[in-house]
């Protein structure tokens, strides 16, 4: 049964996946239009074929997981994003390393959502189910990983040819009225697709029924046989679909139907191995992969022993749950997306509102917590120094974000109002297509030298742009023929209005999405357009300088609306009431901006500012002249601008919530949108300072050393030679050390054994985990030694002959070792990382001190060198620090010198110059009683002024001849006495040099105020979302 | 015409001129060292990092100078004012961004593209 093992197993449940997502689809939109017993049959068949996807879906994931668990590695999958050494909960994170596994990450988030719905009974169900289950066949088509046809020309060739065809044969067959009707027909016609289905997609070519015995291979004419087989069933399932319908009506639902379920078989059989791919399987072999490496003709059935690991920084704890929730917020869009496309397909324009807005919510919701999260994770892994880089990926994910609370603003507009209804479903069909055109940007490679971190081409960038432009298509089709039914209020908003406030909210916020969108897409528009334009230079400010008036424009929208939505007035009106949170933002804003001033803070862009109006840029031009003293005027304000808008914002909402708390106890339950506006406003002050105030501490400031350089040469680096305190602004920094084990250990564990050697991780008594790698002879537990006895217990076991290291570890007797000297096993941390220890002491007062520990993280594989930040929190601000540089390791090693020098001679080590002094005899002298003969050799040390002495001992203890070495660990010498020739007094020294000054590292440190702001927002905002989730969903529940 | 409607036209004709005129003012273009708009505005230049063993690092000016040659051939000592980006050895492609100053070409930040693990192109046995 070698197709239920594994790999094959994996298929198995891709392709039900696929083939039961198209049933579901066409079940469901056949419901849809049915009515009666046909619908309800219909209906049945919609579910469980949805049912059977879902369950598949757990399949892929089940049989994908497995093999990664039991580490499958002649599965490519596998091997290229897993390891042995890899801990199980990052196992999980193999699944977002590789594209296929992401697509298998959003597919099973949409199956496990559209449960909430099949179960729910509705009059939107069937066709919101076909939505989702027609994006659900795409989504699996994209791990299918079949070849199809031989080339997109020919299929699409076949697809015309097809056309008339389905079109006459249908005229002709239900103008007689033919394919009488029967319920389990009907579902056997469906299982029969099914099944066949399967059968077609397996194998490598698409035809392969590698289960089938040899001489059943299918090729030459019996391809065609199948191809037309399943051409013809493809009609015949057209037909039989569209049986009922009555004579002088074409259903174009059903005759799309029929025409695509049509061509996907067709398409799926192929005639010629292999030139469009379908799709990418992760359960791909090894093999297949590298059909011509070398050791794949000398071993057809090689498996690599280990894999070749996940990208380190995926190796963390962030990383396990950042893109699951990222997926979900992206996976929850469709559901709105499915609701707005039935209310058009069943001419039902606003019935969609109440049923997904709480969806809507929802998704922005978690999508929104998915990039925070993100934004943490590159805080505390990468070493950018921020949380935020306005890359293309990070922005693929904001964009939709932004589209999506401008739609769930639309939405709570409708429903007060009847208003904006056109641009609401725009708004929410658009955030759909923009996650899926975020995915097309970060998956297809073209993003090219943009950005760091896409996914390169599988060669699924033609199958995505397809879906992108088949949706689009579909949208606009739809959109278009519904456009001027769908109802529009007349009547005008007044401007001092909550709906117009909420309108503006929206533009507010959707421009902004437009702006990072454009300006994300260059590449894009480069491809197309042939051009060659590049991101501006300075990304950050580039962004700064248009989002900052859309942040500005928010903080104020959102307080007036907030006030004009809940009629909060005095007796005087609502401009009364507004006045206290006008005065308390700008008392707070003048304190903040007077301590800003006092404290002597730059703000960030400060000298991109200046540039805006330097002369030599602006020119002569009086117009130029202008604009740019202009621009320079609003920009240069643009931040205190900001900071009184958001601190506006924050009051204003403060004092809606308390109002609403006050007016009776139901303002508990509708204070969600209140609270949400307070948490975006304190996340934008959070931003403001710690982006707009950051500051490089790390500065040298030893004002001789730059006197000589151009005012330019910011130096925000400080090299830190271990030992030697040093000044940067605020503290005083020492570099003490790489971390090393501290005894006692515990928790002793072998991960790995090979027959010599086995890998053991333990906990040191700081609580670190750290690994040794050892040979295995030495700590065979006694007794259990199989061959030639070999213990470390004792010379007595001991037997001549080599050691062979079978029998069972002592791990007992290797703890007590490693507690007695845990230096000596020269135990790394676990997964290649290094600590440096930094003891920062803070100048104001010395007794204030702290320990940050950075990591370096040295990764052989990628022979790469990935350095993490540590942070020290204080309430206020964040103190950020990481290893800019560091030494190569090669200078850390030690270099070893072998001299043969008389009496009197000098030899130089670069700047150290050894003398040998003399020689003396200590036969016999205090603490050399045991030797025969003992002879030391006084050797001088000199380093500029420094002289140091070594005495290196020779000895001879009956036939055996010693060394007693010494040390200078000031010079970082060891000198041993190889030998002395009687003869000549010349003696051979073995000299073991360590550089103290190759340790070092050069760090940079940052502080970034008010850091804690934007975290407590999300908090404060999340917080919002749930209570206004909950919400609807009562009501929802109670109507 | 509704006020709306107004509104979106305003924001939306100054949002088309504003990025008009901050692209054609700001924004970069993919060229060479020899391009004469290097000297002026700052640029993107794609290249690949040669003459290793000339780049140096200067822990006290905090100054990294390496040699690049651009897609076009030409050869230009780069000035980046922090410490070797780490993984700079493995870039099979890098993009300096920057432009001419009073020292030479100054990068502002440096991109590297380097052979990704989803690219795994063999195995070896182990």
């Amino acid at each position: 049964m070698d197709f239920l093992t594994g790999g094959k197993l994996g298929e198995l449940f891709v392709s039900l996946a696929f083939a039961s997502s198209l049933v579901a689809m066409v079940s469901y939109l056949l419901a849809d239009q049915r009515e009666g017993l046909d619908k309800a049959s219909w209906e049945k068949m919609g579910k469980w074929s949805f049912l059977l996807h879902v369950g598949s879906v757990l399949g892929v994931v089940a049989t994908l997981f497995g093999l990664i668990y039991t580490q499958q590695y002649q599965y490519h999958y596998v091997w290229s994003h897993s390891s042995n050494e890899l801990p199980v909960h990052f196992m999980i994170s193999c699944f977002w390393e590789g594209q296929e596994g992401s697509f298998l990450l959003w597919s099973l988030w949409h199956s496990l959502l559209a449960l909430l719905i099949v179960f729910k009974p509705s009059v939107w169900r069937n066709s919101v189910m076909m939505i989702i289950s027609s994006i659900e066949l795409i989504l699996t088509s994209m791990l299918l990983g079949v070849y199809v046809g031989d080339s997109w020309v020919t299929g699409i060739f076949l697809l015309l040819a097809l056309l008339p065809g389905m079109y006459f044969g249908y005229q002709y067959l239900s103008q007689r009225g033919q394919l009488a009707y029967g319920g389990n027909f009907q579902l056997m016609g469906s299982l029969l697709s099914l099944m066949f289905m399967i059968g077609l997609m397996r194998g490598q070519l698409g035809f392969g029924f590698d289960w089938l015995p040899e001489t059943w291979n299918l090729s030459g004419i019996t391809f065609w046989i199948y191809s037309w087989a399943a051409l013809g069933f493809g009609i015949f399932f057209l037909l039989y679909l569209n049986r009922q319908t009555k004579n002088d009506q074409i259903n174009a639902w059903e005759l799309a139907a029929g025409v695509a379920l049509g061509s996907v078989l067709l398409l799926s059989t192929g005639f010629e191995p292999s030139f469009w791919k379908l799709g990418s399987t992760p359960f791909i072999e090894l093999k297949t992969v590298f059909p011509d490496n070398d050791i794949y003709q000398q071993f057809p059935d090689y498996v690599p022993a280990n894999g070749s690991g996940l990208n380190p920084l995926l190796q963390n704890y962030w990383m396990v749950i950042h893109p699951p929730t990222l997926f979900l917020g992206f996976a929850a869009t469709l559901i709105p997306f499915a609701y707005v496309m039935a209310g058009l397909m069943r001419k039902d324009y606003d019935g969609w509102i109440k049923p997904a807005l709480p969806w809507v919510s929802f998704s922005v919701m978690i999508l929104g917590v998915g990039i925070i999260m993100g934004g943490y994770w590159a805080y505390e892994t990468l070493n950018f120094g921020g949380y935020w880089n306005w890359d293309p990926v990070e922005n693929g994910s904001l964009v939709p974000w932004l589209c999506g609370v401008a739609s769930l603003h639309g939405l709570l507009i409708y429903r007060r109002t009847k208003g904006y209804l056109k641009l609401t479903m725009l708004l929410v069909i658009g955030t759909f297509l923009l996650v899926l055109y975020s995915t097309f940007l970060t998956r297809s490679g073209i993003l090219g030298e943009t950005s760091v971190h896409t996914f390169t081409d599988l060669g699924l960038s033609g199958q995505l742009l397809l879906l992108l432009g088949v949706y689009s298509v579909f949208v606009v089709v739809t959109m278009w023929t519904r456009w001027k039914y769908i109802p529009t209020r007349h009547e005008e908003s007044k401007v001092w209005s909550p709906e117009f406030m909420l309108f503006l909210g929206i533009l507010v916020v959707s421009f902004s999405g437009l702006l990072i969108l454009l300006a994300t897409s260059l590449p894009v528009f480069n491809a197309i357009f042939g051009t060659n334009v590049a991101t501006p230079p300075h990304v950050q400010f580039f962004y700064y300088q248009w989002n900052v008036w859309f942040a500005i424009g928010f903080g104020v929208v959102s307080g007036l609306g907030q006030f004009l939505w809940w009629k909060i007035k005095t007796s005087k009106g609502v401009a009364d009431a507004l006045f206290r949170p006008f005065l308390l933002s700008v008392i707070t804003g003048v304190a903040v901006l007077a301590t800003v001033w006092y404290a002597d803070w730059d703000f960030a862009y400060e000298s991109k500012l200046a540039e805006i109006i330097d002369p030599e840029t602006v020119g002569t031009n009086w117009f130029n002249k202008a604009f740019a003293y202009l621009r320079f005027g609003i920009m240069t304000v643009a931040d205190e601008m900001l900071l009184f808008s958001s601190l506006f914002g924050f009051f204003a909402n403060l004092d809606v919530l308390v109002a609403l708390v006050r007016k009776n106890r139901k303002g508990l339950k509708v204070m969600g949108g209140t609270v949400v506006h307070i948490g975006f406003a304190l996340m934008l002050l959070g931003i403001l300072f710690s982006s707009g105030y950051d500051r490089v501490i790390s500065k040298n400031l030893r004002p001789q050393d730059l006197a000589n350089f151009p005012e330019q040469e910011k130096v925000d680096n400080v090299a830190l030679p271990k030992g030697l305190p040093s000044q940067i602004q605020g503290y005083n920094v020492t570099y003490r050390g790489r971390k090393e084990a501290q005894a006692p250990i515990s928790d002793l564990q072998v991960l790995e054994e090979s027959p010599l050697r086995f890998k053991a991780a333990f906990q040191d008594a700081t609580g670190e985990r750290f690994a040794v790698t050892l040979p295995r002879a030495p700590f065979i537990k006694p007794g259990t030694v199989k061959s030639a006895e070999t213990s470390a217990h004792g010379s007595d076991e001991r037997e001549d002959g080599l050691p062979t290291p079978e029998g069972d570890l002592d791990l007992a007797f290797l703890e007590q070792k490693m507690n007695e000297d845990i230096k000596a096993f020269g135990a790394e941390l676990i997964n290649n990382r290094t600590q440096y220890g930094l003891e920062f002491v803070e100048l104001q007062d010395s007794s204030k001190s702290f320990v940050l520990w950075p990591e370096a993280e040295i990764n052989e594989e990628m022979q790469s060198i990935i350095a993490h930040p540590s942070r020290k929190i204080y309430w206020n601000r964040d103190v950020y620090v990481f290893t800019s540089s560091l030494p190569d390791p090669e200078n850390l090693e030690p270099t070893y010198h072998s001299l043969t020098m008389g009496i009197g001679d000098t030899a130089r080590l670069g700047e150290l110059k050894l003398v040998m002094a003399n020689l003396g005899n200590f036969t016999g002298a205090k603490g050399m009683e045991q030797y025969d003969v003992a002879a030391a050799a006084f050797v001088l040390a000199i380093q500029q002024r420094d002289t140091f002495m070594a005495r290196p001992v020779f000895t001879i203890q009956g036939n055996t001849p010693g060394m007693l070495s010494d040390e200078i660990p000031e010079l970082g010498l060891e000198m041993a006495l190889v030998s002395i020739d009687p003869a000549t007094d010349q003696v051979a020294l073995q000299v073991r040099q360590e550089n103290p000054k190759a340790d070092y590292v050069i760090i940079k440190a940052i502080t970034k105020p008010m850091i804690n702001l934007l975290w407590l927002g999300t908090f404060i905002l999340t917080a919002g979302f749930l209570i206004s989730i909950y919400r609807r969903v009562q009501e929802n529940k109670r109507s | 015409m509704k006020t709306s409607h107004i509104i979106v036209l305003i924001v939306l004709a100054l949002f088309v001129v504003g990025l008009g005129i901050n692209f054609s003012q700001s924004a970069s273009v993919y060229t060479g060292f020899s391009d004469p708009s290097a000297r002026s505005r700052q640029v993107h230049i794609v290249g690949t990092w040669v003459d290793r063993e000339q780049s140096s690092y200067d822990p006290q000016r905090d100054l990294f100078q390496f040699a690049m040659e651009d897609t076009l051939g030409t050869v230009e000592t780069v000035l980046y004012y922090d410490p070797k980006p780490t993984n700079f050895e493995q870039a099979e492609k890098i993009v300096v961004i920057g432009g001419y100053e009073d020292q030479g070409f100054v990068a502002e930040k440096i991109v590297m593209k380097c052979p990704s693990k989803y690219e795994a192109t063999d195995i070896t046995a182990n």
